[in-house]
């Protein structure tokens, strides 16, 4: 009998995720021939929050996730903590660390196996007020953000009005003026056009956010010990790829649109001032817990 | 008729009205709800956090109770040309598989339904501090009265005290 | 491979809809059926996917745009919608019908269904039609064909249900929606002038201007219900969802407050039949979902695509065949259940052949539309049938001329995408 290993991801066909998923497709199925690696882009199997849960039941195999599983696994909102990793070489430091043994730990008995962190980005300011580079210029700003407790805390604690609306909105809202700005990676402003909408780009990087690959238990404890060890090995073996192709894309990104939407760099030091409080914040601290704090802090050499 | 009977016709009612109440309180909920959303961004410049993901789980758990009612009002939408033109023991054997595919079908609603909720049990929504299971467990609860309103009518229908002909669903022609 | 599997799912979808179960219930005895049966899947995927499916914010559009149809409806704003459209077309030849196709207009700005337009209209209508010495059946005829606008028009139950589906813009597929609409419009008023000529129907008094203005004014508060869900929507404003939020309350405000027409009472009933009509849907919504996530995950659509593109790769002899099959689903299967269940079918197909996803909703939508018209599935004309008195046999002789009016409607649309593409492309960008 085949062996079929179907992976979900919430973002559309030809999506960054979507290109890290080939690959790792390729790699698996050139190890293990046995194995068709089916990708199901676009939610196409159930919505993210579903999905998540259907990993631990066995309903869904494997799922290259990001911002929903805070619901899952708390800690994994240490990465709504501002201003933590300089570089994605930052990054993949703390993904070789212990924090990240701790991180994996929060999916225990959830029935899902974190296998890596894969890239998805730094997070910029786009808007079309004036732009942004100290606090100040937030001020008054409505800020479209996700569905997200902290990213509304931290938006609103950095002087902005947070709207939280779906990405579906986003587009037409900045258009008629019903938001003023937005945050994501620099190339989902590129992909989705959101430079016909917007004057300014502020490359704040106050967040940076990776996709997790997770695995469902129940479809582990299905395979052989040896397929087992292949594919968790290549998923990690994948990552550091996936953050070349994020380095490599961000470059490009932002080359082109410097064309298109005035690009510019922010005032780091006021910012990371103004974002201090939400360490302390019981919103971030009680979701990720005193111990992924420290550990994270330490690992990353901060104060 | 004998005190069953009469317990099972009581009950039925109080639960007709409850599902009804429910019904029209929680589409007025949406309604109060989603101005209010409109409003707040309009009128007093803020935008709710719970704009999009309330009125949608309240959706989802209005689908599953009024799956319910509507199975005992027999307003769900189905194609009855066929089932009407067989003879009428025919019609009746018909009817009675169909309860039990409609319960089988509310049993295994209730049953996965009732371990997804469990599952999702101490967790709230993401935008505003309600249990996920207020919502998830209308799944269970729906499947569940779906298999005693089905149930009920097998026996009836068995007993003969149910007409075939009034258990097809709103059809056309 | 695939044939093993989709042959029994179509057995089990024809044999248990013949047998009476309710469509909701088909889908979703049919999916766990084959879930069961399937060793590879674990059935908890029942208890996950249907509440993932009635979880939508975008349908929550579904109930509001219900509730104000259902208020106008039960408001009896349709008169005063009459009055106006009266005043600007009853001194054509065959006044009355012509009033009639253009209060559908009128009316399904504001609706997503057909049916309640027909019944608003149709209530009205009919008996003054008759009065005035139309046939009943063509009375009926109008009234029933032109009620399609509704789902045609925006707001759209059959549109909104195909954004879902096709994850497709809602502003899109509505700005989409106005030259299809208009144009079925004039076809079918060309339709009933040639028909009243040829049958000698009256005029209804003189045109002036003074009535025009007269009765502008009364209907002018109902009509800022279209304005306000256009602009709102594709404006980019309101979402499809705030937008119905706000139109079912101006509606309330205009029907209790302005016209006090709505008593406390049918305000009640109003919300208890929107909600028990969204549940209804919702509920199918919930179990195609759950049938739709079996196919998607046995990769059921890419196969017949592959199987349909293996017979001809031809854009329009693909394109034919799509339309006829959804035209003859259509007259067996409700709009609802007939764009849960196919489109998920037919679109990677449309999007191999490089049909745009906008063109191709509106081409299922007037296929659909078209299929209500025709029984044994044809709600819209039982309706107008009930209020007019006849039996379903007598109207479809006048009923025919106006189908026919609709497929030159639909062959046009088809053949020249720009009638949908064209106002979204400059309203929208
Ligand atoms: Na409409
Ligand atoms: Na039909």
């Amino acid at each position: 009998q085949a062996q079929v290993l179907q992976i979900n991801s919430s973002l559309p066909d030809g999506s960054f995720a979507h290109a890290f998923l080939t690959e790792f497709k390729e790699r698996v199925e050139a190890e293990l021939p046995e194995m068709d690696v089916q990708i199901f882009m676009g939610n196409t199997l159930g919505s993210e929050e579903d999905v998540l849960q259907g990993l631990g039941f066995g309903t869904h195999h494997a799922s290259l996730s990001a911002s929903a599983v805070v619901q899952i696994n708390p800690r994994a909102a240490v990465f709504d903590l501002p201003y933590l990793f300089e570089n994605r070489a930052k990054v993949q430091e703390f993904a070789a660390s212990p924090a990240f043994d701790l991180l994996a730990e929060g999916f225990e008995g959830r029935g899902i196996v974190l296998s890596a962190l894969w890239d998805n980005g730094f997070r910029v300011i786009t808007n079309n007020v004036r732009p942004i580079v100290t606090p100040a210029d937030l001020e008054g700003l409505k800020i479209r953000t996700p569905t997200s407790r902290q990213r509304v805390a931290m938006f609103n604690t950095l002087g902005a009005n947070a709207t939280p609306l779906s990405f579906g909105e986003v587009y037409s809202g900045l258009d008629q003026g019903v938001i003023d700005g937005q945050e994501n990676p620099a190339q989902v402003a590129e992909s989705a056009r959101l430079y016909e909408v917007q004057d300014y780009m502020s490359l704040s990087n106050h967040v940076y956010l990776p996709t997790f690959m997770l695995f469902g238990e129940p479809w582990l404890n299905a395979q052989t010990e040896d397929v087992r060890d292949t594919v968790l090995r290549i998923a990690a073996d994948t990552a550091p790829w996936t953050f070349n192709w994020g380095d490599e894309t961000d470059a490009r990104v932002l080359e082109e649109l410097t064309s298109k939407i005035a690009i510019n760099e922010i005032d780091f030091e006021a910012f990371q001032a103004a974002a201090l409080p939400l360490y302390d914040d019981p919103l971030f601290t009680d979701a990720i817990g005193a111990e992924m704090i420290a550990v994270t802090r330490d690992v990353l050499g901060l104060e | 008729m004998d005190r069953l009977g009469v317990v099972v016709l009581w009950l039925d009612r109080g639960m007709c009205r409850a599902l009804d109440l429910f019904t029209v309180t929680v589409a007025g909920i949406l309604l109060v709800l989603l101005n209010y959303a409109v409003f707040s961004r309009f009128v007093l410049n803020s935008s709710v956090s719970w704009g999009e993901e309330l009125p949608a789980h309240i959706l989802a758990m209005l689908t599953f109770i009024g799956a319910a009612y509507l199975t005992r009002t027999n307003e769900h939408l189905g194609f009855d040309s066929f089932a009407r033109s067989l003879n009428l023991g025919m019609q009746r054997i018909i009817a009675c598989i169909n309860q039990l595919l409609m319960a089988a079908f509310g049993a295994t609603l209730f049953w996965f339904g009732g371990l997804a909720a469990t599952s999702f049990m101490g967790r709230s929504l993401i935008s505003v501090d309600l249990p996920l299971v207020l919502f998830r467990g209308a799944v269970p609860l729906g499947g569940a009265l779906i298999v005693l309103i089905c149930l009920v009518r097998f026996v009836g229908l068995v007993m003969g005290r149910i007409n075939p002909g009034e258990l097809l669903p709103e059809g056309d022609g | 491979m695939f044939l093993e599997p989709g042959y029994m799912i179509l057995t089990l979808l024809i044999g248990l809809l013949l047998m009476g179960v309710p469509i909701a219930f088909v889908l979703g005895i049919t999916a766990a059926v084959m879930i069961f049966l399937d060793p590879a899947v674990v059935p908890m995927i029942i208890g996950l996917i249907p509440f993932g499916g009635a979880n939508n914010y975008l349908l929550v559009a579904a109930l509001l745009f219900m509730i104000a149809g259902e208020v106008m409806n039960q408001g009896k704003i349709a008169e005063k919608l009459i009055a106006f459209a009266s005043s600007l077309v009853g001194h054509i030849r065959g006044g009355l019908a012509h009033v009639n196709i253009l209060t559908s207009l009128f009316f399904s700005e504001i609706s997503g269904t057909a049916t309640s337009d027909a019944a608003a209209i149709g209530s009205v209508m009919i008996p003054q039609m008759k009065k005035r010495g139309y046939s009943a059946a063509f009375a009926a005829a109008v009234t029933s064909t032109s009620a399609t606008m509704a789902i045609i028009v925006p707001p759209s139950l059959n549109l909104i249900l195909y954004a879902y589906v096709a994850n497709a813009s809602i502003a899109e597929l509505f700005a989409a929606g106005i030259l299809p609409g208009f144009l079925v419009c004039a076809l079918l008023l060309m339709t009933a002038y040639v028909i009243a000529v040829y049958k000698g129907f009256p005029t209804e008094g003189a045109f002036s201007f003074a009535r025009v203005l007269d009765t502008g004014k009364d209907a002018a508060l109902p009509l800022t219900l279209p304005i306000l869900i256009l602009f709102g929507i594709l404006g980019g404003i309101f979402t499809a969802t705030e937008a119905g939020a706000v139109a079912a309350l101006w509606s309330l405000v205009m029907a209790t407050v302005i016209y006090r027409t709505l008593s406390w009472k049918s305000f009640i009933d109003t919300l208890r039949i929107a909600g028990k009509r969204s549940a209804m849907l919702m509920f199918i919504v919930a179990t195609s979902t759950l049938l739709g996530w079996y196919l998607t995950n046995q990769r059921i659509p890419q196969d017949i695509a592959n199987a349909i593109l293996g017979i001809s790769e031809n854009y329009w002899v693909v394109l034919l065949a799509i339309n006829v099959f959804f035209l003859l689903a259509g007259t067996i299967v409700h709009g609802t259940p007939a764009i849960l269940m196919l489109v998920p079918i037919f679109l990677p197909l449309a999007d191999q052949l490089g049909i745009d996803r906008v063109h191709f909703g509106l081409i299922i939508t007037l296929n659909l539309g078209i299929g209500q018209q025709t029984p044994p599935v044809a709600s819209v004309v039982l309706i107008t049938c009930s209020i007019a008195k006849i039996s379903i046999g007598k109207i479809i002789p006048p009923l025919l001329l106006f189908i026919g009016a609709m497929l030159v409607a639909l062959i046009l649309v088809n053949i020249f995408p720009a009638i949908a593409l064209w106002l979204p492309s400059i309203i929208l960008g």
